[in-house]
């Protein structure tokens, strides 16, 4: 082995790494400028818990946008997600201001697009809040017929469904700038108590209690004012309304209510600091920023954090800190993914030169960012206070972590490349599919009270989702095997033999977890609510993994199948598991909500589509597989107990 | 290891001919067809369940011998996931397929064969043998729940007591003799009689009841005005409900519901045949009903013969136990500014109706309250917290996944630790 060979896997893991810590650099404001990382770790309350501002801003962002930054046509970025949402956040001036300016809408249907007499932007698709509200009024009829058309049962179509996404998507921009949705339900608590025992504030009830210091004459003054818009609006559409009947009546006093409550909001948010010095602190570090004045900015966190947020537990402050920083900014599992790719680059190299160094550094890549991907699922845990898996998005982390935890010790006992690619493509896809599915909402969302059970969550679903992972790895190993047999000539006996056995032990690890996780759950149902077995759609799922790894481990025992034959059942196996994990709940889905959100169904779709071509392809007679049995290996060193280098560590043995 | 092939043939002639006989039943070919098959019952279960309601799809699929399973099922899964329009015309005919009850039972079979065939009781073979000893107690559970299980609620608002269960699935008619003032005496008619239409005729009932229309679901929709329809009621707080029939309501519905049952009844009188009109009954009117949990306050309907007057109600079926429970305080917790539950809890008194026994628990999510085969379990609450529903379950077979999984488990452990040690055992790849 020369020098570079030798040094080459950490010259690899020295770059990459690299770029990735570089990723975790503290973003330093330019002299003079705002240090919105600051203003990223200040704690709020948000869907019942506190966290830090940096999650609520790439959150929401990313539910609108589909990005975690503001980016321009160009694709440079614009913004971070806390810079603009500091631009929106409880700003009135947002309708009109710079927030207007960020294209964050995203619109890709040719068809709203044309009735909202927008440009296409292919590629892009992103449109600002102005761009939008130019045509309001025509977005807003618009949505009423579609409104009507699912009031009367019709069916709905795809522009239906976008056109309600678009509101919906609005919707969520003005929760941000009034800090509390239209109905007052779902509302942001952004003040920290002040006294022990004390409520989160948010800034509507704060506004009301500072305008209840109006004297009388001016809360006059503001309804009288209110009910004349409001009065002034419908006489305009319907004229004289002293025949209005009952309904319509107290439908325009509710309106008026409505109005008024947002007017004296609007009085008291400029008497804030008589009521709340910590939310005059808070508007006072927003308002500096939105100014851009970088010294204000810091004085005034300074002072905020000092002085206001004595209520917030020191463990609190700290998980918010590291959520901001190396969860939030960091991104350590969206970055991993990119890590991964190289890793099956690297090993994929290998199978045509320089077999040995390739694989090795793929292996000590696929090895570092295992480490990174571990670390962060384990902050995670801490920052969430839960096991690894509470919803969809944290499965498909754990499953990627699960599966590159396998592969790679499948490599490092094989060292024949198999395992390194399996890690990278399953690592990549599965953080991807997470980097998506983050894009729903809030990844560390509150638990419902069934759900609330660090016990079960622990035990079921973290087993019945490594039995998915494996799964899934058994179905990537089919994958290479068929490939490789087919299409190229490099499938010889010995690597046939090593992919068959660890196909094989990779499926009654399967079985083992999928079956314990399986029960465990129905242990779990009867523990909650006195029903072992339910049949749901969702334990159907589950359960059909199980059968299906059984029947594969009996048709091998039989001898009905081969290792050919255990390769395609394999891939059918990857196609039962994406039909528990999402399939079975967009049954449900697509039966209910007509304007659903179809990406799922139709990943599945091509996971499905593309793997039975593949079991085709495998069912192909032997005799037309370019590898043929009995053939010596045509890439040089495939497995490694053939090349002239022993294993190190590993004495041969027969 | 090759489990198909037999150990050598003792010389015993009549094990001989048995094994000939048994060896197709106890092939691993007939295991992974059954295997197969089970797949294919369970998926179209599921998909079956985008129509109809999971205990249907239960009882057709998976507690039955066999069922019919239509075509449309495949269109129905080609709406979500290959774009097929959603109101398409449903695709004709069904085909016959093995239900649960069949398969489950040929795979015991296969199991049972296949251990008299092949048995040797080696330590290499212990692993499967307890595996597949545990996978027959999982079956005979199911088969236990199956045919025991009760699945029944208990709805109490704060403060009262109650020593009934409604059972879930199961309805009765309830006539009501009111007139002796400190017990009622009520006949009850089994949901059986009355699903389709026909006349119901006993000596204990006071008039003969004759069945007019029943519909297995009711929708309900509320006005504010005195709406036009042939069912429609008022409630005291002034507004009106019209009732129509509806599907049942189906299996993966994420927001399922239980369905309410109503049933259109004229009742006769038993010597002269007169009729003395027809009553609307339907299980929006019973107090203890899901959708209803008291907060709809319908009048009785009443039946007057002979002078005297009996309530005619729609209700779950009820049984009685020998146990009262009191509610004394439920809790319902939020995440704040959300309207996410955090916490339901119910605080109750348990009291045996000898007096023997009385303990105050209290039960909350995953924290069930057992008392002999019943484990009572927090379900729903009434509107404004002001009372609670608990799940109530009665069954004796509630052990036999906790033994038949932990014998699985060890199973498998040893049978794949087998494998692992002779696989580690080995050199890796060829031999060179």
């Amino acid at each position: 082995m020369n020098t570079l060979e030798k040094y080459f896997p950490l010259i690899v893991v020295l770059v990459l790494g690299g770029w990735l810590f570089s990723k975790a650099a503290p973003q330093k404001p330019s002299p003079g400028g705002v240090d919105y990382a600051s203003i990223g770790r200040l704690p709020i309350l948000e869907g019942g818990r506190v966290m830090p501002f940096d999650t609520l801003a790439r959150t929401a962002l990313q539910s609108i946008s589909g990005l975690t930054e503001v980016k321009n046509e160009k694709g440079e970025v614009e913004a971070s997600a806390v810079e603009w949402l500091v631009q929106v956040f409880d700003n009135p001036d947002a309708f009109y201001g710079k927030a207007a300016e960020y294209k964050i809408f995203r619109i890709e249907h040719d068809q709203l697009l044309g009735a909202l007499e927008l440009p296409r932007r292919p590629g892009f698709y992103r449109y600002s809040f102005k761009e939008i509200m130019r045509n309001a009024q025509k977005l807003e009829e618009e949505f009423r017929k579609s409104q009507q058309k699912r009031e009367e049962k019709k069916p709905l179509d795809l522009y239906d469904a976008k056109l309600e996404e678009l509101f919906k998507k609005q919707e969520q921009f003005f929760r941000l700038v009034r800090t509390s949705d239209r109905d007052n339900e779902r509302i942001i608590r952004p003040i920290p108590p002040q006294e022990p025992g004390a409520d989160w504030q948010s800034f509507s009830s704060i506004d009301l209690r500072a305008a209840q210091s109006l004297t009388e004459k001016e809360s006059e003054e503001i309804y009288e004012k209110a009910r004349k818009e409001v009065l002034d609006k419908y006489t305009k559409q319907f004229g004289d309304l002293t025949n209005m009947p009952e309904p319509g009546r107290k439908m325009i006093e509710r309106e008026v209510e409505q109005k008024l409550r947002y007017e004296l909001m609007m009085e008291g948010r400029y008497r804030r600091e008589k009521v709340s010095p910590a939310a005059a602190a808070f508007t006072t570090i927003m308002s500096a920023a939105r100014r851009d004045k970088g010294e204000e900015v810091a004085t005034a966190v300074e002072d905020y954090t000092t002085n206001y947020l004595g209520q917030v537990s020191e463990e609190d402050r700290f998980k918010n800190r590291i959520e901001a920083k190396w969860l939030g900014q960091f991104a350590p599992f969206y970055h991993c993914a990119f890590l991964y790719l190289p890793q099956v680059i690297l090993a994929l190299t290998g199978w045509l030169v320089w077999m040995r160094p390739m694989n090795r550094a793929a292996l000590w890549l696929g090895v570092f960012t295992f480490a990174v991907h571990t670390i962060a699922l384990i902050v995670r845990m801490y920052v969430q206070g839960r096991p690894p898996v509470t919803n969809l998005y944290a499965s498909a982390v754990f499953i990627g972590w699960g599966a590159v935890g396998l592969a790679l010790l499948l490599e490092a006992y094989y060292k024949n490349g198999v395992g390194n690619i399996v890690a990278g493509t399953v690592g990549a896809a599965t953080l991807e599919l997470a980097h998506f599915l983050g894009g729903s909402g809030d990844t560390m969302a509150m638990l419902v009270a069934v759900l609330d059970t660090n016990f079960w969550l622990a035990t079921h679903v973290t087993t019945v989702t490594l039995g998915y992972t494996a799964t899934l790895v058994a179905g990537a190993i089919a994958l290479i095997y068929i490939i490789r047999g087919v299409f190229t000539t490099s499938l010889d006996d010995a690597t046939a033999k090593s992919l068959g056995q660890m196909m094989y032990g990779v499926i009654c690890f399967a079985t083992l977890l999928s079956f314990v996780g399986t029960v465990l759950g129905g242990i779990w149902a009867d523990y909650s609510w006195g029903r072992f077995w339910g049949w749901d759609p969702k334990e159907n799922g589950a359960v059909l993994i199980v059968i299906w790894n059984a029947l594969i481990l009996h048709a091998r025992w039989g001898g009905m199948v081969k290792v050919r034959g255990m390769a395609v059942l394999a891939l059918f196996g990857s196609m039962v598991t994406v039909w528990s994990w999402f399939g079975t709940n967009q049954l449900g889905i697509g039966l209910h909500a007509y304007g659903f959100d179809d990406r799922l169904a139709k990943g599945c779709r091509w996971f499905w589509l593309s793997h039975l071509a593949l079991m085709g392809v495998g069912l192909i007679p032997r005799q037309y597989w370019r590898s043929q049995p009995g053939q010596p290996a045509k890439i040089a060193a495939v497995n490694p107990v053939e090349t002239t280098e022993p294993v190190k560590g590993k004495a041969k043995k027969g | 290891m090759d489990i198909d092939s037999p150990p050598p043939s003792p010389p015993v002639d009549w094990r001989k001919t048995l094994r000939t006989y048994l060896k197709p039943v106890a092939s691993l070919q007939l295991t992974v067809v059954l295997f197969a098959m089970s797949m294919v019952l369970v998926f179209f279960g599921t998909v079956a369940m985008m129509s109809a309601g999971l205990w249907t799809v239960v009882d057709q699929y998976f507690r039955s011998a066999i069922v019919w399973i239509p075509f449309d099922l495949i269109r129905k899964f080609g709406t979500v996931f290959f774009d097929l329009p959603k109101d398409g015309t449903p695709w004709p005919y069904a085909f016959p397929f093995p239900g649960g009850w069949s398969i489950g039972a040929l795979m015991l079979i296969n199991l049972f064969a296949a251990h008299l065939v092949r048995f040797r009781l080696t330590w290499k073979r212990s692993g499967i043998i307890i595996l597949h000893a545990g996978m027959i107690l999982l079956m005979v559970g199911e088969l236990v729940t199956g045919l025991y299980a009760v699945e029944s609620t208990m709805s109490l608002k704060i403060g009262e007591k109650s020593d009934f269960l409604d059972v879930t699935r199961e309805f009765e008619i309830a006539i009501v003799d009111p007139s002796d003032k400190d017990t009622d005496t009520v006949t009850v008619v089994p949901m059986r009689f009355f699903q389709k239409p026909g006349i119901i005729q006993n000596p204990e009932l006071p008039f003969d009841l004759e069945v007019v229309a029943y519909w297995p679901n009711t929708a309900s929709e509320e006005f504010m005005t005195k709406p036009d329809g042939e069912f429609v009621f008022g409630i005291p707080q002034g507004r009106w409900y019209r009732f129509t029939e509806k599907p049942e309501g189906v299996g993966v519905d994420i927001d399922s519901r239980s369905d309410a049952p109503s049933v259109v009844v004229r009742a006769i009188d038993k010597e002269t045949g007169k009729d003395l009109g027809k009553h609307f009954l339907s299980l929006w009117f019973y107090p203890n009903f899901e959708r209803n949990k008291r907060f709809l306050a319908f009048a009785e309907r009443t039946v007057t013969v002979d002078g005297k007057t009996y309530w005619l109600m729609l209700r779950h079926k009820r049984v009685f136990r020998d146990y009262t429970l009191e509610l004394l305080n439920f809790e319902h917790g939020v995440y704040p500014g959300t309207s996410i539950p955090k916490d339901f809890a119910s605080t109750v008194i348990l009291r045996e109706k000898d007096g023997g026994y009385e303990r105050e628990a209290r039960i909350w999510m995953n924290n069930p309250l057992r008392h002999g085969d019943d484990s009572l379990y927090q379900h729903q609450f009434f509107p404004g917290d002001t009372g609670t529903v608990l799940q109530v379950v009665e069954n004796r077979g509630r052990l036999i996944p906790y033994i038949s999984c932990i014998m699985v488990t060890l199973g498998m452990l040893i049978h794949f630790g087998f494998r692992l040690l002779g696989f580690l055992d080995k050199p890796k790849g060829p031999k060179a």
